[in-house]
């Protein structure tokens, strides 16, 4: 039971008793909603900013005897827990708001023909992109599907509208969604434990039950989502604040209530303005939209991402707009609520609040803290440095690229690398020494690779690589091996394995001999798969720079599409588990600045334990982080990076 | 020397960009943005450095000749106004002899290229311990590696020509393994290497005291290698090129192929080398094309003069003089090289009158080539 990593109060869920405050993040309240709603089966695909919702419910399963999985992709998690949904369990499915995209085909297909236990899927967005390459609102997919969706504002919301979409999804028979966003998930809050249901269920698909997907099933879900409506009318999730009737009215979503909540008491304006929060973007309750769109002048539009429940609200204006009279509407559609990125990208906050709110009511508004000038501002911004992402200290990653990097210089050509999502993504930026040509998502890697292998008769003569992490293997790429294989691609796959899933918390794979609740498992393995798949394959170091090199180089040209299995643990893992030797410059070799170096550990190589010693004007090692890896021992071209005692 | 304040990104741009670098291994090893693996030499990353020993050691940059020549033969520079068409220096450069020459009774028991001469006096060379290590080229011609041979039984597991270009000047960066004088069989393009390394103090390039030179009018790029071993040649004990085909020879199995396919490979570096024969060696061997079993062998340097004289006296070398009939062509083919590739800079890029294109040479030597 060891690995918690950014786990606050899981404990708390398990020790304590109903009725007890606890301050939980709204990843473990959601894993408590579950847990109270009596879960019993749960599958994952980890990606920030869900991942503790199941990494909770691992660490907690024996407990409470339920199942638990980390699977090895989205939508086998989703099916997963149809499954137990259709043997009348009720069942979690959780994922970041990309894996929603991977699971999207199985459940647009479900919730047709419906289902029977609660199912109840956590998806979290990343507005901003803080731990995610792309920034996107998944109500849109939501309301695409025809699945109902619950958005909460506040950790204590977020476990209870788990809690309740479980019985919300056996009342309609259909899936459930509840979409997350990075500042719910993430942050902390006080909530009142309640009890845990203890009805015991026995798993019964009966035989003459079906579950399937036909066109004609479309009417059914339309009738469900009405169900759903009429229930979300009732729900204690929609709300108003503030001025009971006011001209300006703000209608709220997510966290966007609380920034609502605190720019209106910063302006003291609780009197004269209104909040409409509606917890239940789909499918909106109509009647309590209308009743606080009636009266209202200026409606302003607080929401994450894109304009979901805006362009909802404005539909409904639209179709009553001769009753509610004249309103005008303030919000991303419009370009009027906006942060630094402009509308309907990055994040929410309450100064964007309360910025559209000067504006409409004129209200002065002194900033309690110390004001600064542009020019103080501007001077301070450059000051900051870029945020700059970096691979951690000893990442095996880090040597795989400059392997790379260097196997493809001296192969000439413009060898085109193909990326794909991981830490590895960072291979499309200075850390990863700018090697990745392409990014995307999960497996694209390898199936661009591929079809630019068929480019020939057009003239394409570059080598093409394609870098996937080891999850991302199990988890998109295998399909397109076999394409490759079956259409004769030709470039080589580097897999990179570290044996964990190392971005998203180190959660374990098929690969890794563990499950999700820390059981020995078969080690699904990726050399064994590439060579029933009829591949050249090879492991090798990347940590070993010169052999590393020769495979690449080797593999590169022999024909056809080839797999190379660079293995190395995660060194974050792998420092936790053994001490490392220490590492140390001799700072009287060290070359620094003149030619023949000019910096290379800290310049270019970059691990965040290579460090400048100014005042010596050499490099030295930050002994604190350094993890003893020793490539750049090997890098080192005068020999002045050694293993303390070789001194 | 007249050195140029650039480095590695011009070296970048005037030399690997262009497809120019002869593998000579000059600037590889010594800082790890350059790289080699087997034939292959790259710049891995970009080095900021404005001014580098990359650039300053490189036979494809700014190149003295005249000033280097002077370096190694002191007052035996050569004089091109005073030069007439017969003027054997004028064409072959600095030479104190010339001949026929093959390894002697008392070399030892190994099978050169041609006359052994190179094996031999290598061998001679680290016996008497006038060095410690000798830097060759081993491995069969489709794996060749560099190898520094500090033993007689790695010298003689190095023989034969291997036509891939290798780096081989790059160990002069790896801590020598307690060698401090050394010999160096290399191609012209890396003589004119080490004599720039050991102009700017670079690596151990200070440490090579005897310096053997082959003659060379081209060597084969990395794809050369992949296609031997494509055409089932992978393993193949010696390879000659003939007057009109190539000879690749695996045990008592001799195979014949085209050259021209060959010619294929040939590095551009090649077209634009002025030096067939290895000006700044203290000795410079190549075959005869004319008695297989014997070598031309040029001697240059007081110190390679010494070093054949003794050689002769105990019977390690045999010599006979150059058939007068044969030197015209020698002349020739060294002559039309010289002519061609002054003719092929000047085109690229007409500069100040004693530069033409990477080479500073006199207007003298100039105006000799351009008119005969
Ligand atoms: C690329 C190349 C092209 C050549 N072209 C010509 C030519 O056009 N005309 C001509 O007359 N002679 C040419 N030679 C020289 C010739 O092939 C013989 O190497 C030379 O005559 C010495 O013969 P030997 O009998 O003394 O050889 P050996 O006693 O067998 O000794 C050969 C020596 O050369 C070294 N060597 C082998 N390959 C290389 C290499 N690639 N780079 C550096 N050192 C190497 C070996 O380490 C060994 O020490 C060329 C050599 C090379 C490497
Ligand atoms: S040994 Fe070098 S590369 Fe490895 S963690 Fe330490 S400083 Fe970083
Ligand atoms: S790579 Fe080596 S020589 Fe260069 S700065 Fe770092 S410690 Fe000094
Ligand atoms: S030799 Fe100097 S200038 Fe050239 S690449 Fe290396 S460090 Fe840069
Ligand atoms: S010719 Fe020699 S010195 Fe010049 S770039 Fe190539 S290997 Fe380096
Ligand atoms: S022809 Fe010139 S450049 Fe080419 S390998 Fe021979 S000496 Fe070097």
């Amino acid at each position: 039971m060891e690995r918690v990593g950014n786990l606050v109060g899981w404990q708390d869920i398990v020790r304590e008793e109903p009725g007890k405050r606890v301050l939980l993040n709204g990843n473990e309240a959601m894993a408590r909603g579950a847990l109270e709603a009596g879960v019993h089966f749960v599958s994952a695909y980890p990606g920030s900013p869900s991942s503790e919702v199941t990494d909770v419910l691992a660490q907690v399963s024996e407990n409470f005897n339920f199942y638990v999985e980390w699977s090895v992709n989205e939508i086998v998690a989703l099916e997963g827990a149809a499954g137990a949904s259709f043997a009348g369990l009720r069942a979690l499915c959780t994922m970041k708001a990309d894996g929603l995209n991977v699971a999207y085909d199985f459940l647009t297909s479900m919730n047709l023909g419906g289902c029977r236990g609660g199912l109840v899927l956590v998806v979290a967005d990343d507005p901003f992109g803080h731990s995610s390459l792309k920034e996107y609102d998944s109500r849109f997919l939501a309301a695409a599907a025809w699945v109902p969706a619950l958005e909460p504002s506040t950790v204590q919301e977020a476990r209870d509208m788990v809690k309740w979409a479980f019985y919300l999804s056996e009342q309609i028979k259909g899936p459930v969604m509840v979409r997350s966003v990075t500042r719910v998930s993430h942050s902390r809050g006080i909530i009142t434990l309640g009890d845990i249901e203890q009805t015991v269920r026995e798993a019964d698909f009966r035989p003459t039950r079906q579950f399937h997907t036909f066109t004609r099933f479309h009417q059914e879900v339309r009738e469900r989502l009405k169900q759903a409506e009429e229930l979300f009318a009732v729900s204690p999730f929609n709300f108003s604040f503030g001025a009971e009737k006011a001209d300006l009215t703000i209608f709220t979503c997510g966290p966007g209530w609380l920034y609502a909540k605190e720019a209106l008491t910063s302006l003291q304006l609780e009197d004269q303005v209104k909040i409409v929060r509606p917890g239940t973007p789909f499918p909106l309750p109509k009647q309590f939209i209308l009743s606080h769109l009636n009266g209202a002048k200026k409606v302003v539009f607080i929401e994450e991402t894109r304009p979901f429940l805006e362009e909802k609200v404005l539909a409904f204006y639209a179709l009553h707009s001769e009753n509610l009279g004249q309103i005008k509407f303030y919000g991303k559609a419009t370009g009027h609520v906006s942060g630094i990125r402009g509308p309907e990208c990055g994040e929410m906050n309450t100064d964007i609040v309360r910025e559209v709110l000067i504006g409409l009511t004129g209200r002065p508004y002194h900033v309690p803290i110390v004001s600064l000038t542009k020019e103080e501002k501007k001077s301070l911004q450059a000051s900051l440095p870029p945020r700059d992402y970096m691979l951690c200290p000893g990442c095996p990653h880090r040597a795989s690229f400059w392997v790379v990097k260097s196997a493809l210089a001296l192969e000439g050509n413009n060898g085109i690398v193909t990326g794909d999502i991981g830490c590895y993504s960072m291979g499309a930026m200075e850390t990863g020494f700018n090697l990745f040509n392409t990014l995307h998502c999960m497996g694209a890697g390898a199936g661009i690779a591929g079809g630019l292998s068929k480019l020939g008769a057009y003239g394409f003569k570059q080598p093409v690589v394609t870098m996937v992490g080891d999850s991302t293997f199990y988890h998109a790429v295998i399909p397109a091996l076999i394409n490759g294989r079956w259409n004769k691609a030709n470039y080589l796959c580097i897999v990179l394995d570290n044996g964990v899933t190392a971005m998203t918390g180190h959660q374990p794979h098929p690969g890794s001999g563990k499950n999700a609740v820390g059981e020995e498992a078969e080690v699904v393995s990726i050399e064994e798969i590439a060579k029933s798949l009829g591949f050249m394959v090879k492991v090798s170091d990347p940590f070993r720079y010169n052999q590393a090199i020769q495979d690449v180089l080797e593999f590169i040209r022999m024909p056809g599409l080839k797999v190379l299995i660079f293995r190395q643990p995660c060194a974050l893992a792998a420092s936790r588990e053994q001490k490392r030797r220490k590492v140390v410059v001799r700072q009287e070799l060290c070359r620094g600045d003149a030619c023949g170096c000019m910096r290379f550990c800290t310049a270019v190589w970059g691990c965040p334990a290579n460090v400048w010693d100014k005042e010596r004007e050499a490099a030295a090692i930050d002994p604190a982080i350094c993890v003893g890896c020793g490539v750049c021992i090997d890098l080192c071209p005068a020999g002045a990076i050694v293993w303390e005692g070789d001194e | 020397m007249k050195v140029l304040p650039k480095g590695a990104p011009q070296l970048k741009e005037e030399v690997f960009g262009p497809g120019l670098c002869t593998a000579c291994g000059g600037c590889v090893g010594y800082c790890p943005y350059i790289k080699a693996v087997a034939d292959r030499v790259a710049m891995i990353y970009p080095c900021n450095c404005e001014e580098g020993q990359c650039y300053q050691v490189c036979p494809r940059t700014l190149t003295d000749l005249p000033f280097l020549r002077a370096r190694v033969f002191g007052e035996r520079a050569l004089e091109f106004d005073k030069f007439n068409q017969d003027s054997l220096e004028a064409v072959l450069g600095v030479c104190r002899a010339l001949y026929f020459a093959r390894a002697g009774t008392a070399a030892g028991n190994f099978q050169g290229q041609y006359g052994g001469v190179t094996t031999a006096l290598m061998r001679y060379a680290l016996t008497t311990g006038k060095i410690d290590g000798a830097l060759l080229v081993g491995g069969k011609p489709a794996q060749p590696r560099p190898v520094l041979a500090t033993t007689i039984q790695q010298v003689d597991a190095c023989t034969g020509t291997k036509y891939a270009a290798l780096p081989t000047l790059s160990m002069l960066y790896q801590p020598t393994q307690n060698t401090s004088c050394l010999g160096i069989v290399g191609r012209p393009c890396q003589v004119t290497a080490l004599r720039k390394m050991q102009q700017v103090g670079a690596g151990a390039a200070g440490q090579v005291k005897l310096t053997i030179g082959l003659f060379c009018f081209w060597s084969l790029g990395p794809e050369f290698i992949p296609w031997l071993i494509g055409k089932g040649l992978g393993l193949i004990d010696k390879m000659d090129i003939t007057v009109d085909d190539v000879l690749f020879k695996k045990g008592e199995e001799a195979i014949r192929q085209n050259l021209a396919e060959i010619r294929s490979f040939i590095k551009p570096s090649c077209q634009l080398c002025y030096d067939p024969v290895a000006e700044l060696a203290d000795l410079a061997v190549g075959s005869t094309e004319y008695e297989a079993d014997w070598n031309t062998l040029l001697v240059r340097s007081r110190n390679g003069e010494d070093l054949v004289k003794e050689a002769l006296q105990q019977g390690i070398l045999e010599v006979k003089p150059y058939p007068k009939e044969r030197l015209p062509l020698l002349k020739q083919a060294v002559l039309a090289k010289k002519q061609r590739v002054l003719q092929a800079l000047k085109a690229e890029k007409e500069r100040e009158n004693s530069r033409v294109g990477y080479l500073n040479l006199s207007p003298a030597e100039i105006n000799f080539y351009l008119k005969l």
